[in-house]
């Protein structure tokens, strides 16, 4: 049963944390004392703790009003669809060691070195289109994810050259991005700068750190080829390479947090994403080379963080991140964000973070299948397909998600972080999905009361540290 | 706070369930769990009050064993803590300076920052919309009108209102209204209601308006046609003097109304009977229990205005008929209408942020700027003066 609970920081010092009320409050350590009952408390403190304890703190707290999917909801969302994804092949020149669709991993979609179908891609596309708003101010993105994408080069280019024929009629604004381990960049460089793709490049540091990135063939290192085209893109197009590079690494045991950012911000100037090895459907026979791998983000961050020449900007932390998360999410200040849950009447919630069909994005797979997006295997859920027109099955998406927010809603309904949790019910381990309402059932994101209280006192020991980042965050880090 | 040392330091805080305004020198802190509040003048506690607000505080300023000795920062902190409003803490009782998070109030900005985040580019903005008032005539284009109805999201309430019964294909418009799972508000005078059942039953109902002196008959003949039919109602009355107030009464208890509303209606000509029974007073404001939430609300929104919008006979529409137009159901998509009234628009964001309220120590404590105060053409309906 969720309950208003009393947390430390480093510093010692004390604060409730109130579920119902978003409320984290200072106290005194007599306040303590009255709330475990001491007996030899100052009466003030017992008096105020009474005070509080009538005004609805220190109660059950209420269930949590987790609501239902429906029709008309993903009916909303699909006029107001802000990414397509394209999976333009399925096949990748690479062949990482680590990677989520190789040999460490299980139960992911098998891939059949199959470029998707053009076609259906465009009368995807013209659908979307069709059914979004005609606005100037209204935005969609197109995504190119693989496999390697540059792998079907003619397919991104085929489709760019129809949406930018497309969109003028609709007067929408469109975005090209696209996730690439750059082997091929060299042989697209004018097209991706002339649409201006926003290109988020996979690259794990120096030579030493890239090295589980190697080709499929030959077995050898991509890092020389993947350098050699970065630096011809900045050399021949600097301004471009400034506004819409970005880089994204893995961090493993041949690189860390350090490795990472003094390699490419001093190369490149430019600050990478670093994520973790994915730790769901690791095949049993793997764990051990798993286990190898894995580095922790954490770990390795606080290590980097002891040099004091590190290139490690503040908002890039993970404590920094995990404060904005809790302001924005379980503070008081939520409202700032979320003006709408201000309107009258009982807020609904919806079981885990899954993202509604359509709400962020909608990815068309190499088998022409509709799927949420790239991270969910398609073999858990499709929500349609495409072939001479677009099918989506909007009742039964509606009956599937349902089914399983209600089996899930009861684990959500003991959890701390139940109002806002980072779960995906999609990308939860394989085997877990089947078990929702099993009493093995986990979920890897559960906060018990022990979980919950440990984050507080990461985060409140961390704005002691930072007080102005209260403000700043709530200010200026917007969460769309 | 039980430590009473005289070399004592302290941090001091306020609790964030305590909504504060400091304006001109003056601190008004309410608490939202409660009501009870405490207004001050002292400068002393002005400066300490302000000091919690600096950025770099985060809500918790160090009070020196010297400064609680002074009286006024001594007397308004038995007040605070007798209230269960603030409290100090001992600095010897933990190892650093601790923090307190307090509601986004009290700063200039404040409403920009909840645009900011709240509307955001990539953010969905439909969702915002949850209202639409039609106006229909005999000039109304019916087609077009279903046509952009049909863009909208599903569950978006739809009042209609006017004459239908003067357009020659209204049942056209029924029709298509009937499919909608949404709620359809059919608003008439008494004097004018169309019958809906048996062909159009599909969550309609009815608002009922009524303006005086009463034709009794036309009452009668009006309130026997809701009866015999199972389409819920409600009546609004529209009341601009005291003697309309009391015939309002005089007709819930002779019909044993359970549903209904006053609505005062400015005439021009009737301002002393607004000052009597619409404007309020210092007491009034306090008296009404505020939660954090409501003070949020009344900083970010327009709670008359925001998440509706108004179509008029010849397809213009506007958030709020006294300001200007956004667009036209024939030229502009719903999506354009949302995005030009978030970003430019007078109605869905106006809030009391004008003067004399801008200098008010009970601004945000007011509900938001309603129709009425255009109508009279005063920024303010109150009798506080700031």
């Amino acid at each position: 049963m969720i309950r208003t609970l009393i947390h430390a920081s480093e510093n010692d010092n004390l604060y409730i944390y109130d579920h119902q009320f978003r409320l984290s409050i200072l106290v005194h350590p007599e306040f303590r004392k009255a709330y475990e009952g001491s007996p030899d408390v100052h009466p003030y403190y017992l008096k105020k703790y009474e005070y509080l304890r009538k005004q609805g703190f220190f109660s059950k707290s209420k269930p949590v009003n987790f609501g239902t999917v429906n029709e008309s909801m993903i009916k909303n969302n699909m006029a107001e669809v802000p990414q397509i994804v394209f999976e333009t092949t399925d096949f990748c020149n690479l062949n990482c060691t680590y990677c989520a669709l190789g040999d460490v991993y299980e139960g992911f979609d098998v891939r059949n070195q199959k470029k998707i179908n053009t076609e259906h891609a465009i009368t995807l596309l013209k659908y979307i289109l069709d059914i979004k708003h005609k606005s100037k101010k209204n935005q969609l993105y197109i995504s190119f994810f693989g496999g390697e994408p540059l792998f079907n080069g003619d397919f991104i280019k085929q489709i760019v050259e129809v949406a930018n024929l497309l969109k003028s009629e609709k007067e929408i604004e469109i975005r090209y991005t696209m996730t690439t381990n750059a082997t091929l960049l060299n042989k697209y460089i004018p097209f991706l700068v002339d649409n201006e793709f926003e290109l988020l490049i996979s690259l794990d540091g120096n030579e030493v750190n890239h090295s589980y990135r190697s080709y499929r063939g030959n077995k050898k290192n991509s890092f020389e080829k993947v350098i050699e085209n970065i630096d011809m893109l900045q050399r021949d197009y600097p301004e471009y390479f400034i506004n819409h590079v970005n880089f994204n690494a893995v961090l493993h045991n041949r690189n860390s947090v350090k490795d990472i950012y003094e390699f490419i911000y001093s190369r490149y100037h430019k600050i990478p994403r670093i994520a973790e090895l994915n730790p769901c459907d690791v095949s049993p026979n793997k764990e051990e080379l798993f286990n190898k791998m894995f580095h922790d983000k954490r770990k390795s961050e606080a290590e980097y963080i002891k040099d004091q020449s590190n290139h490690l900007p503040h908002e890039e932390m993970l404590q920094y991140k995990e404060l904005t998360d809790f302001l924005k999410n379980y503070s008081i200040n939520y409202y700032v964000s979320n003006i709408i849950d201000l309107f009258p009447g009982e807020k609904k919630y919806l079981p885990t973070s899954t993202c509604l069909p359509f709400w962020k994005k909608l990815m068309l797979t190499t088998n022409s299948k509709l799927a949420l997006c790239e991270k969910v295997s398609y073999h858990k859920l499709t929500v349609g397909e495409v072939g001479e027109t677009v099918m989506i099955d909007v009742p039964k998406i509606t009956r599937q998600y349902n089914f399983y927010y209600e089996h899930v809603k009861e684990k959500c309904q003991q959890c701390y972080a139940n109002k806002s949790c980072d779960i995906c019910m999609f990308v939860m381990n394989n085997s877990n999905l089947n078990k929702l309402d099993a009493e093995e059932f986990k979920c890897e994101g559960f906060h018990d009361l022990g979980t919950f209280d440990r984050k507080l006192h990461r985060v409140f020991s961390f704005l002691e540290k930072y007080p102005e980042d209260n403000l700043s965050i709530t200010e200026n880090v917007v969460i769309v | 706070m039980i430590s009473k040392k005289s070399l004592t330091d302290y941090w001091f805080k306020i609790e964030p369930y305590v909504h504060i305004s400091i304006v001109n020198n003056c601190a008004l802190l309410y608490n939202t769990l409660d009501g009870a509040f405490i207004e001050t003048d002292k400068i002393e506690v002005i400066e300490l009050l302000n000091g919690i607000l600096q950025k770099e505080n985060c809500g918790v300023v160090l009070l020196t064993s010297e400064r609680y000795q002074q009286q006024d920062i001594k007397r308004f902190i038995n007040e605070l803590l007798k209230k269960y409003m603030g409290d100090i803490i001992d600095v010897d009782l933990s190892k650093g300076k601790p923090v307190q998070i307090l509601p986004y109030f009290n700063y200039s900005d404040t409403q920009k920052i909840f645009k900011k985040h709240s509307f955001a580019s990539g953010k969905k903005i439909l969702i915002y919309l949850s209202e639409i008032t039609i106006y229909v005539d005999d000039s109304s284009d019916i087609n077009s009108l279903i046509s952009y109805l049909k863009s909208l999201p599903v569950s978006t309430t739809i009042n209609i209102i006017g004459y239908l019964e003067n357009i020659e294909n209204y049942k056209i418009l029924l029709s298509f209204l009937n499919q909608l799972s949404s709620l359809k508000n059919m608003i008439f005078p008494y004097t004018n209601i169309i019958s809906l059942q048996p062909d159009f039953e599909n969550d309609f109902l009815y608002s009922i308006l009524v303006r005086f002196p009463v034709d009794m008959s036309q009452w009668n003949h009006s309130r026997q046609m809701l009866l015999d039919q199972t389409l819920p109602f409600e009546y609004i009355f529209e009341v601009s003097s005291s003697d309309d107030y009391q015939q309002a009464k005089v007709l819930v208890e002779e019909f044993s109304i359970e549903k209904y509303q006053l609505k005062p209606v400015y005439t021009g000509d009737n301002i002393d009977f607004f000052k009597e029974k619409v404007f309020l007073s210092k007491e009034d404001i306090l008296s009404t229990s505020m939660s954090i939430n409501d003070f949020f609300t009344n900083q970010s929104m327009n709670i008359y205005d925001f998440g509706k919008i108004n179509i008029m006979p010849d397809g213009d529409i506007y958030a709020n008929i006294n300001h200007p137009v956004l667009g036209n159901i024939k030229t502009h998509s719903i999506y354009d209408v949302i995005s030009k009234e978030l970003e430019e628009g007078k109605s869905w964001l106006r809030v009391r942020n004008q003067q004399p309220c801008d200098t008010c120590l009970y601004q945000w404590h007011c509900p938001s700027p309603s129709n009425y105060e255009i109508e009279i053409g005063r920024p303010n309906l109150c009798h506080v003066q700031p």
